[in-house]
């Protein structure tokens, strides 16, 4: 347990300092030459490097945090639609996820690219937003039929209990954990996904510091400095984002119900 | 089996409803071709306006308006296709007009080899346009046209190049359909023979065959003169019944895309390879690497799973430790620090681990779970109670947990693709990566046509191949397939 509130404890601290490096980059990074940073970045010193790396942990964070905040909002608004809303809704949401199976990622942001007045940022928002959009909503779809035949349910439902009332005391407390869940891991694989499509030069503009762009640019060889920036933010960040997102999974499978029968009968 | 076949099945219009999409998405966002800016996207409702163009020039000439130059020009440029139009109305025209028409048709006369005189007087120009039409009206139908082309491109002789050389533009359709099939080395006069007489007439100068030609050449001559008529076809003709409908959808920008991918292996990418060619030539390093990617990361989700079922706890903290770094370096940056080491063969070796550790992590924790919902199955403590082997008991969860991990195969294929598409990028391998991330940064209409609908078969036909390993590996599924009407 407390190596587990340690490593917990590491993952707050990480993203904490990311979000702080964020904020200076939005404090700092506003008159900075973005396209010449990046370009030149195998070869700047450690001031530039610093500058360029608060300028693409904003964009980064900036572009994670949207992606999450509007996939969260319409995946739940799109599973709960999937759920109440008959057979149209949930047919419609499966035909979605069909196609988004058979359309690979980079396919979609290259293609939405060619329309995209802003060189590519709204199309890679636009394509990861959509992605995580269709699996929020189908965890919700699952966690919300998975509660509904419930005993409880039932019972509250039999003693004249109002949907609305279901909904806020049954339902959204057992959807609320596997969500944040799902959105921490999804975070962490936005974050990898951004640095992947940027660093083939599909996601962000090439004049808009990201960490995939500064990727590409040290691909070739570079400074120490500039590699241990860009890898160490790629990697601890995805990292702080799945660790914190499995140890909340944890915490979710001990508070079952069977779990906690167990743990009053001794069982382990 | 039955939902296997209805996957099949329902691959074909899911392929062509992809296809529209993709067409669709990408003609709006793409700049617009200038030679195909005219055709209508997916529906004509007015093709083949030979007829229209032929009786409005005629007016405009036969009026003497602002735009008869224009008008003379159209005329000329029509030729014998709108000879059936302009020629039989002459007599309902004024003196004047019908001069005026006449003097635009002397390209077309010059063209058609007639001996009309620059010198003439308009009346006698036009008895001569008269008399013409009088005895060669009959010979201005399809079937006429048909059998003067054919014996044109059997053996050229000087009365068999009269005969489609007087029917001008009308014979267009058959002179173009007598280019294609260029299988052999006699085949190359045949091609330059009529490749001549059609830039003759339309005045497409850069599409002939030089003398030297190889067969190849005369192939690529034909098919450019194929996808000249896809975009001009609509001015030369005038369709009727249902030849009309299917010209509705054939005279389009997609009808054009449709018919140049199947004359031409799927459309000509921008060096001039056919995408097909690039297709398979890539596919060659693609799918092996994919494969190995996909059976590793199968195999290596059993093998894990099994191994943390005989031993929980201490697999759980190992398989922990994996994910997270896994998570700790993502696609981009694993392909970035292997390129540093080894040349391509290494490269290969690389992508395929890649490939497996990546697209084998989310399958493990399915396969984890799959494991620990079959041990309490009651069937599965059944047979343990019964004395049946650790190791038997092992097999049947290992198949129950298998089926879970199948099932997602279809869903993880495309995740997959894109992995592959980065570390072959990342690493310069050869393969179908690197020609999709070129098309995308410098847009490529047919090659990202061509990925799309390969990529779209391949995970289609992997699901449908995944449902039925599904149904060997836990025939409940199908059970359950049965009851919701076919979707597992």
């Amino acid at each position: 347990m407390t190596s587990q509130r340690l490593g917990r404890g590491l993952c707050f601290a990480c993203l904490g300092g990311l979000l702080l490096v964020a904020v200076c980059g939005v404090l700092f990074g506003v008159g900075a030459s973005a396209a010449i940073l990046q370009e030149s970045l195998p070869s700047s010193g450690l001031r530039a490097v610093s500058v360029w790396w608060m300028v693409a942990t904003r964009n980064v964070v900036g572009l994670v945090s949207a992606t999450t905040l509007v996939a969260t909002a319409l995946g739940v608004t799109f599973g709960a639609v999937s759920v109440y809303g008959g057979a149209g809704a949930a047919g419609l949401l499966s035909r979605l996820v069909e196609f988004s199976g058979a359309v690979p990622g980079l396919l979609l942001v290259g293609v939405l690219r060619f329309g995209d007045p802003s060189g590519g940022t709204l199309a890679l928002f636009g394509t990861l937003a959509l992605l995580r959009t269709l699996e929020v909503a189908q965890l919700v779809r699952a966690q919300v039929l998975t509660t509904l035949p419930n005993d409880f349910v039932e019972a509250s439902r039999a003693l004249g209990a109002s949907r609305r009332w279901q909904l806020r005391v049954h339902v959204l407390p057992r959807v609320a954990r596997p969500l944040v869940v799902n959105l921490l891991v999804g975070a962490a694989s936005v974050v990898g996904l951004e640095a992947a499509l940027s660093f083939v030069g599909l996601g962000l503009p090439a004049a808009t510091p990201s960490w995939g762009g500064g990727l590409a640019s040290l691909a070739h060889g570079g400074s120490a400095v500039a590699w241990a920036f860009t890898a160490s933010s790629i990697g601890l960040t995805s990292a702080a984002l799945y660790g914190l997102g499995v140890s909340l999974a944890r915490g979710v499978q001990s508070r079952t119900p069977r779990a906690l029968a167990g743990e009053r009968a001794g069982v382990k | 089996m039955r939902s296997v076949l209805r996957r099949l099945l329902w691959l074909g219009p899911t392929l062509v409803v992809i296809t529209l999409v993709t067409f669709g998405v990408l003609s709006l966002t793409l700049p617009v071709d200038p030679e195909t800016a005219e055709l209508p996207l997916f529906f004509n409702p007015d093709p083949g306006k030979a007829e229209r163009l032929a009786r409005d020039a005629l007016r405009a000439v036969a009026e003497a308006g602002e735009d008869e130059a224009e008008a003379a020009r159209t005329l000329g440029r029509l030729g014998g296709a709108a000879l059936p139009f302009v020629l039989p109305a002459l007599d309902s025209l004024s003196p004047d007009g019908r001069g005026r028409v006449v003097r635009a048709l002397r390209p077309v006369g010059a063209r058609m080899g007639l001996e009309i005189d620059e010198h003439w007087e308009p009346s006698r120009e036009v008895l001569f346009w008269t008399r013409f039409w009088d005895e060669h009206s009959i010979d201005y139908r399809p079937t006429v046209a048909r059998r003067a082309v054919l014996r044109l491109a059997q053996r050229s002789t000087g009365l068999r190049d009269a005969e489609v050389r007087q029917l001008d533009t009308y014979a267009l359709d058959e002179i173009i359909a007598q280019m294609s099939a260029v299988d052999a080395h006699t085949d190359i006069e045949r091609v330059r023979r009529l490749a001549l007489l059609a830039a003759e007439v339309t005045g497409q100068a850069e599409l002939t065959l030089a003398a030297e030609a190889s067969a190849a050449d005369a192939e690529h001559v034909a098919s450019r003169w194929g996808d000249w008529w896809a975009r001009a076809r609509g001015s030369y003709k005038t369709y009727t019944g249902t030849e009309r409908i299917t010209a509705m959808l054939r005279d389009t920008r997609y009808g054009g895309w449709v018919a140049q991918a199947v004359r031409q292996k799927l459309g000509l990418l921008r060096s001039g390879r056919p995408a097909l060619t690039a297709l398979r030539d890539g596919a060659r390093v693609t799918l092996p690497l994919l494969f190995f990617g996909v059976v590793g990361a199968w195999g290596g989700a059993v093998a894990g799973g099994a191994a943390a079922s005989l031993s929980a706890r201490r697999w759980a903290r190992v398989f922990g430790a994996m994910g997270l770094l896994r998570a700790a370096l993502p696609v981009a940056l694993l392909a970035v620090m292997l390129s540093v080491w080894g040349g391509p063969g290494v490269h290969r070796v690389w992508v395929g681990g890649v490939l497996m550790v990546l697209g084998g992590a989310p399958l493990l924790s399915l396969y984890r779970a799959a494991t620990a919902d079959a041990t309490s199955r009651d069937f599965i403590r059944t047979l343990e109670s019964l004395g049946v082997s650790r190791w038997r008991a092992g097999v049947s969860t290992a198949r129950l947990s298998s089926a879970s991990i199948v099932a997602q195969l279809g869903a993880h294929m495309s995740s997959l693709v894109t992995l592959t598409f980065v570390v072959e990028y990342a690493l310069g391998l050869p393969g179908l990566g690197a020609i999709t991330i070129e098309a995308l940064r410098r847009p490529d209409l047919n090659w990202l046509m061509a990925i799309t609908i390969s990529t779209s078969l391949f995970v289609g036909l992997l699901q449908a191949m995944s449902e039925l390993l599904l149904g060997v590996l836990d025939p409940r599924w199908q059970d359950a397939a049965s009851a919701i009407g076919g979707d597992v």
